[in-house]
């Protein structure tokens, strides 16, 4: 996105263009600009999740004369997650099993795991009757907005809609710009510069896929440290331009890291880190899986597979979700057991620190799974894993 | 409805150890994480319980269980008062 000139471009002629028109046409003019950007980037694609977009509009149009059932409305959302699963998942599963993958001229289509989730919450909040009366101008700005199409955050409709200006402020080009150029320093500065550099000076994925027993563990604890830390500043930039871009054209969206590298525990990391995603799964995964189950076990573990299928249907990424999940459900116990018994534990002010010493260890950790994901197998990750958690003594 | 949401402070305080007194009624109690995912079970349990109502599935949202508010309109609409 900030690579490419046409997203500034986009922005340079666009934000004029916007504020000029009249506020009737500008949710179309919104979305014809961010549709026009996506179709430069990949028309294809584009051009499949059209056809989804007006789809999901005409039940939305149908269910408010009351034509469209709550069945038409769950096959919808079942179909979506079809199209989602045959676009990603299916080119994965097909090279877990084969050699040359027969399914790698699929194309996946751009942003499609932030748009399936925004739509599955369009259909479902359809159903339960709980949007305002909209227009289509008003949800294709919604579900085209190119800052947030590709990397999020996953926007909540009635957030979307809630938090719009009509009227241009000075303040918004303030608060944009600051929100962007915040975002280019954390990517550009912090990121590629600082963080790349201290990588450079450690073991990369080939020495560790070459024999990990050889490298110190607290070089690979260094380097899981910085895969989370340059995850951290990368993504949170691309959320802080999208936010800050959303802004001058008037729109406060939703915000999706709060700090997580001073989460006092696990639980705690979950409400800071990927906001709106750890969100979106609790209103369409977690609760449910209550309402259903009233296992909250049960409903962590489907949250966090739901989470790591969600950035990919490999291993690694299947991994690290039941590692968090392991991760929530053990603090979740142990929290449950220590407020009946009224310790404080960690909780204490002077130890604060500590409780977050380990979250960052625990969530650096993690970063086994994902920086070897599709370099590495399934038993070079748990070789790190031990190497680093034995000291090379197992 | 003022028994209502002191029958759940005393079940939240005693039970779930969770300091109740001070929580507004609009207050969010799970997306703001005073009543964690495991303490939100019991609570439906005790809501069941207390109130003698079913809760389907389908109602455990955060739009009826996120505040005391919330609970006493979802508790109304079940004719619980």
């Amino acid at each position: 996105m900030i690579t490419d000139p046409n997203y500034w471009l986009l922005l340079c002629l666009g934000l004029p263009l916007y504020w000029l028109a009249r506020p009737a046409l500008r949710p179309y003019l919104l979305s014809v600009g961010s549709f026009t950007y996506l179709f430069t980037l990949s028309s294809e694609s584009t051009l499949i999740l059209l056809g989804f977009t007006l789809f999901f509009y005409l039940l939305y149009s149908l269910r408010k004369r009351g034509v469209a059932t709550n069945k038409m409305l769950l096959l919808g959302i079942f179909f979506t997650l079809g199209v989602l699963a045959y676009f990603k998942y299916i080119p994965d599963f097909s090279s877990a099993f084969n050699d040359e993958p027969i399914l790698q001229h699929i194309i996946i289509p751009l942003g499609i795991s932030y748009y399936t989730f925004k739509l599955i919450h369009y259909g479902v909040e359809v159903q339960r009757g709980n949007f305002p009366e909209h227009s289509l101008g008003d949800f294709l700005s919604y579900i085209y907005l190119a800052p947030i199409f590709t990397a999020g955050p996953i926007e909540r409709f009635e957030h979307f809609l809630a938090h719009r200006e009509d009227t241009w402020k000075p303040e918004f080009f303030v608060e944009g710009t600051t929100r962007i150029i915040h975002g280019l320093i954390k990517k550009l500065v912090l990121g590629n510069i600082v963080v790349q550099n201290l990588m450079d000076a450690l073991p990369g994925t080939e020495d560790i896929l070459l024999d990990v027993s050889s490298i110190p563990a607290f070089e690979l604890w260094a380097f899981c440290f910085l895969v989370f830390i340059y995850l951290y500043l990368d993504f949170s930039a691309y959320s802080d331009i999208a936010i800050g871009t959303s802004r001058l054209f008037g729109f406060r969206i939703m915000e999706n890291f709060n700090w997580p590298i001073i989460a006092l525990n696990i639980s705690d990391f979950w409400k800071r880190w990927h906001m709106t995603l750890a969100g979106w799964c609790q209103y369409y995964v977690y609760l449910p899986m209550i309402g259903l189950t009233r296992n909250p076990h049960m409903a962590v573990y489907a949250t966090f597979i739901t989470i790591g299928l969600w950035h990919s249907g490999t291993a690694g990424w299947l991994l690290w979700g039941l590692y968090h999940a392991t991760g929530v459900s053990a603090f979740g116990s142990w929290g449950r057991f220590r407020r009946k018994r009224r310790w404080k534990g960690l909780d204490r002010p002077g130890l604060r620190w500590v409780s977050t010493l380990v979250t960052l260890m625990f969530v650096s950790c993690g970063s086994v799974f994902t920086a070897l994901d599709r370099v590495g197998s399934v038993s070079d990750m748990f070789q790190m894993f031990r190497q680093m958690l034995f000291f090379g003594l197992i | 409805m003022t028994a209502i949401v002191a029958n759940l402070k005393e079940f939240m305080k005693d039970t779930l150890g969770i300091d109740a007194d001070e929580i507004a009624l609009d207050e969010p109690l799970f997306s703001s994480g005073i009543v964690d995912s495991f303490s939100l079970v019991s609570l439906l349990s005790f809501i069941e319980g207390e109130f003698r109502i079913q809760i389907a599935p389908t109602e455990v949202t955060i739009d009826n269980f996120d505040s005391f508010d919330r609970i006493l309109k979802y508790l109304d609409g079940k004719s619980v008062s």
